[in-house]
């Protein structure tokens, strides 16, 4: 009987998974058929599958795909390092944004071009964002360890250092010249501009392993929002779980903001989206926290091309844009929560 | 006993099997970036390109470099133009330009090419007013920095010209839609960027024409102002927020060293600009100044700080203030626009101004 | 809990040394710098002003840079330790909770958003607007619930906070095509370059907020006690605590609107004092003011050196400093 029961409620957790990929899938088919080109819906689908004018396959496959793909793979990657990082700090505002992961990414990118760019090239930057995403994560955990890595301590340590970075990166601004800084300001607030295939193939093994694996870790979080005591009376090594799971956050995350920047909220915003469609398991908590995702992000990116033609604004905008009333409302429903 | 002995031989085989592969992850991930992200793409794997394929001929080429004298130019022959990023083969004249960069704006239009499509002046609405009237009709591309590329794929251009500081990261996929030249620097450039620009329109005879028609705009300016040359010109741009010396790596800066003007010692280095705060409002100083103020909006930020730097005391004690030798002059010309009409206009402004100083 | 210095004779000496560590420190903020001066210039230009260059930069850069940053730096101060004890928080300041950002982020809707061509004074309305509306919705977390501490989620929640302000604030600077320098004024303080009649006219609303604070000891050190003991005043509670959060917005929101968000004043200061004084706030305000006066405009002279002959923002200068102290905090606190 309560199997019957259980079998219902997965099942019906199973429809609602469904849905979101539908619905990301519309979002991407939407992201390909408009943008500041004008082409009718069936010529966009005969490009994509190779027909059409040749205009229309290189708008397709050399413009409007590579950019929806790597808007998808952001999201669907930031929602995922935010879903991890909350169950592993145990709290509902923890994010890559906050904990100074975009941060220390931001910083690298600075510098990297204020002193690098021109003689080093610019394909450089990502490698370098990902270097201070981890730089970053690496210094706030070495900084918070004192015998255990206590989540209050990771988080308030990682709030310092993102505070830290932010006021690098302004420092670095001004010592340098003046002539990148329009395009810093624009990468600083999260953009997909200029995503070409490239940035697909890039980013692609990251998310294809890097999703497979924060799934598997699923039950360890499951387990460690249980809490320490808890945990441990398990047989969880709970420092080396949090290590772990923590890791694979910060690749995540590092790898978006890399090629991104700094996209603020998706972190934040998706795991609640999930966790209030589907509960509290983390099996069912990361998938839907990256269809969530990208979702945003692919909305976020049709947005700015298309609302302020022919300009192009960051998808970094509008993610704050619906973050904040969503923030507004996850404050004031959290109010009693620990 | 037994039981949890296997449960933990279990889960620790589990353990490590993630704790590796995360490891391979990471070794294998940041491999795959740094090279990702470091080559060029290779060939385009679409059958897309039916542009950029039509232009690459056959038979003989004239190795050209950005900075030679004129050949032979035959509509069909083709040259390779050496750009900021790799040499390009380019055949026969462009007409449907697109480009990038306000300097290259000015550059088609002194060449007699009217783009098809230009990105905007950053000043609202439309072109900047001395050439508005060439670029009307010419599709807006959206602002320097991030040109709009379904735009520019749109225009079906077959040559695309741009900037490495601006257009780096985006030069492979507009390589994809049209043959693609990019200059190397902006700031001070404009002269190697124009006879680059040239080239790649196949224009280099007008090119070399219409520069040696500045330096000869030059050389009667220079005997015109005979020695007031001697004055130190100060050159400063009031923004919102800050105010800015302008040294010898800017569109002015060049022009006035190319005039063997003088500047005084803050401005007299081989550098773009540098941001001064009241304490050292000496650094502003000249016999003459030239301001420009930075008004992107009603607000009109930049002019209140001038205004207000301007009736400070301490600004009364320069020379410039006691002469009461400082000028507004057009920030369009002087600094925002940086082409070879600006130039041109540039020059006839200084002299006017200066032939009114006493010395 | 021991302070370092228990006997009041002792104390007041602690606050005398203070005051004259304060005014060392601002001759110094006052002599040194791109130009050096000596101080018979320095007598010179405030008795024998003679329109020289000189006089002009020590009359009108230096001294009121020295002065907005002693007035500022005892408002962040003071502002710190209210909030302090008003969250029963000791991660609190008007940084850390996201204050400074709310002030800015209505500065920066109302001056792009809206075309009124205003000036200092109505700044500060829009200021304390911004500040009063953040630090509610922080405080609201804050005494949710059961009255056990939540620095840490009150913490994420102003630093969430700040970052959300923050990034519509630089949206909003993008699409109004503001320069790099005007986004950098509004997002990292500065006391440099501001005017000294800017500072006169902010004044009588420090000097409330000072006035409040002082005149609250009492029920400061009550709330900082205990909430039970606290709860026990009745309706005084009540409003000791909106009079305070009252005092913060003055402090908070006047300060921003001089120079713009300073960031850890608020949070080093009070700390720092407390451990020397102790935790009535009769002796602790005073110092927290004095030190942080002091801080702040020694901050400001050594960024003046940082980078010379460029300034570095005083806001910036308090970061680098600010965040090992509160790593330091962070690991000190264990839990």
């Amino acid at each position: 009987m309560r199997e019957g029961r259980n079998r219902q409620v997965v099942t019906s957790k199973l429809a609602l998974l469904l849905a979101a990929a539908i619905l990301l899938a519309l979002l991407v088919v939407l992201s390909v058929a408009f943008g500041a080109l004008s082409l009718p819906v069936t010529e966009v689908i005969a490009a994509l599958f190779g027909g059409g004018e040749p205009q229309s396959r290189m708008l397709v496959h050399s413009l409007r795909l590579p950019r929806t793909l790597v808007a998808l793979m952001i999201g669907g990657s930031l929602g995922v390092a935010g879903a991890l990082m909350q169950g592993v700090f145990r709290n509902p505002l923890a994010s890559p944004d906050v904990m100074g992961v975009g941060g220390g990414a931001s910083a690298a990118a600075v510098a990297f071009i204020t002193f690098g760019a021109g003689s080093v090239s610019i394909h450089w930057l990502p490698a370098a964002a990902i270097g201070g995403a981890l730089v970053t994560a690496a210094l706030i955990y070495i900084l918070g360890w004192r015998g255990g890595s206590s989540p209050q301590r990771l988080i308030l340590i990682g709030v310092g250092i993102s505070t830290a970075m932010s006021a690098l990166t302004t420092f670095l601004l001004i010592s340098g010249s003046s002539f990148k800084a329009s395009q810093l300001l624009n990468w600083l607030t999260g953009t997909v501009y200029g995503a070409s295939r490239v940035e697909v193939y890039v980013l692609l093994p990251w998310v294809a392993v890097g999703l497979p694996l924060a799934w598997m870790t699923a039950r360890r979080l499951d387990i460690l929002t249980l809490g320490d005591a808890t945990a441990s009376g398990l047989g969880e090594a709970i420092n080396r779980s949090r290590l772990l799971v923590l890791l694979i956050s910060v690749l995540l995350a590092g790898a978006a903001v890399s090629l991104a920047g700094a996209v603020g909220f998706i972190g934040l915003m998706a795991p609640h989206i999930a966790r209030s469609l589907l509960g509290v398991r983390y099996a069912w908590i990361i998938p839907m926290s990256a269809l969530v995702g990208a979702s945003l992000m692919v909305g976020a990116d049709m947005i700015g091309r298309l609302a302020f033609m022919p300009y192009d604004l960051p998808a970094g905008i509008f993610t704050a844009a619906i973050g904040a009333p969503f923030f507004f409302y996850l404050l004031y429903r959290n109010r009693q929560w620990h | 006993m037994k039981p949890s002995t296997r449960k933990s031989t279990h889960k620790s085989t589990r353990k490590s099997t993630l704790w590796s592969s995360a490891l391979l992850l990471l070794a294998m991930l940041l491999l795959l970036s740094a090279c990702g992200g470091a080559n060029q793409p290779a060939a385009e794997p679409t059958n897309a390109n039916a542009n950029a394929n039509d232009n690459a001929n056959q038979a003989a080429e004239q190795p050209d470099d950005s900075s030679d004298e004129a050949t032979e130019a035959s509509q069909d022959e083709t040259r390779q133009v050496a750009h900021a990023m790799e040499t390009t083969e380019l055949t026969g004249t462009p007409e449907r330009v697109v480009v990038l960069t306000q300097e290259g704006t000015e550059a088609l239009l002194e060449l007699g090419v009217t783009p098809v499509g230009a990105v905007n002046s950053g000043l609202g609405d439309g072109w900047f007013p001395h050439i508005a009237e060439q670029m009307a009709g010419v599709t807006e591309l959206g602002d320097e920095s991030q040109p709009n590329l379904e735009l520019i794929l749109s225009l079906q251009p077959d040559l695309i010209i741009g900037n490495k500081i601006r257009h780096e990261e985006i030069y492979a996929q507009l390589k994809e839609i049209a043959p693609t030249v990019l200059s190397e620097d902006l700031a001070g450039k404009w002269k190697v960027n124009f006879a680059l620009y040239a080239q790649a329109l196949n224009k280099q005879a007008e090119g070399e024409t219409a520069m040696a028609a500045y330096d000869a705009h030059v050389a009667d300016a220079k005997a015109a102002l005979g020695d007031k040359t001697q004055l130190q010109v100060s050159l400063v741009r009031f923004l919102p927020e800050t105010v800015r010396i302008y040294q010898k790596d800017t569109f002015a800066g060049v022009i006035m060293s190319d005039l063997g003007i003088a500047r005084p010692a803050s401005q007299d280095v081989d550098n773009f600009m540098e941001v001064i705060e009241k304490e050292r409002i000496e650094a502003l100083d000249g016999d003459v100044m030239f301001y420009f103020n930075a008004d992107y909006d009603e607000e009109k930020g930049g002019t209140k700080n001038q205004q207000a730097w301007m009736a400070d005391p301490l600004f009364a004690n320069l020379n410039v203030g006691k002469k009461n030798t400082a000028f507004q002059v057009d920030e369009v010309i002087w600094n925002l626009s940086g082409g070879i009409k600006s130039a041109n206009l540039l020059i006839d402004q200084l002299v006017e101004k200066l032939q009114g100083i006493e010395k | 809990m021991n302070s370092l210095i228990q006997h009041p004779l002792a104390k007041a000496l602690a606050l005398t040394g203070a005051a004259v560590l304060l005014l060392i420190v601002m001759l110094v903020g006052v002599r040194y710098g791109y130009h050096t001066f000596g101080m018979a210039q320095l007598q010179e230009a405030l008795y024998r002003f003679d329109g020289s260059n000189e006089h002009l930069i020590i009359r009108t850069v230096r001294i009121p840079a020295v002065l907005i940053g002693a007035a500022v730096g005892a408002s962040l101060a003071i502002a710190g330790a209210l909030m302090q004890v008003l969250t029963r928080n000791p991660l609190a300041s008007p940084s850390v909770l996201g204050v400074n950002a709310g002030a800015v982020l209505f500065i920066v809707i109302v001056v792009t958003m809206t075309d009124w061509d205003f000036d200092l004074s109505d700044m500060i309305w829009v200021a304390f607007a911004g500040a009063a509306a953040s630090s509610l919705l922080v405080i609201m977390l804050g005494s949710a619930g059961r009255g056990a501490f939540q620095p840490v989620r009150m913490t994420l929640a102003g630093t969430a906070f700040a970052a959300f302000a923050s990034s519509i604030t630089s949206g909003l600077m993008l699409l109004n095509n503001a320069s790099l320098d005007e986004l950098l004024f509004w997002m990292v303080g500065s006391v440099n370059g501001r005017k000294l009649d800017s500072l006169l006219e902010l004044l009588p609303y420090l000097a409330v907020g000072w006035a409040m604070a002082l005149l609250l000891g009492r029920s400061l050190n009550i709330m900082a006690m205990d909430d039970e003991v606290a709860k026990g005043l009745g309706q005084w509670a009540f409003a000791a605590k909106g009079l305070t959060l009252f005092a913060v917005i003055l402090l908070a929101g006047g300060s921003v609107a001089l120079a713009g968000p300073i960031a850890f004043v608020g949070l080093m200061v009070p700390h720092i004092c407390r451990y020397l004084i102790g935790n009535n706030h009769y002796w602790l305000l005073p110092l927290c003011a004095l030190t942080g006066a002091t801080l702040l405009v020694a901050a400001d002279t050594a960024s003046r050196f940082l980078l010379m002959p460029r300034t570095v923002p005083v806001g910036v200068t308090t970061a680098l400093l600010g965040v090992p102290f509160l790593i330091y905090l962070a690991r000190r606190r264990g839990s």
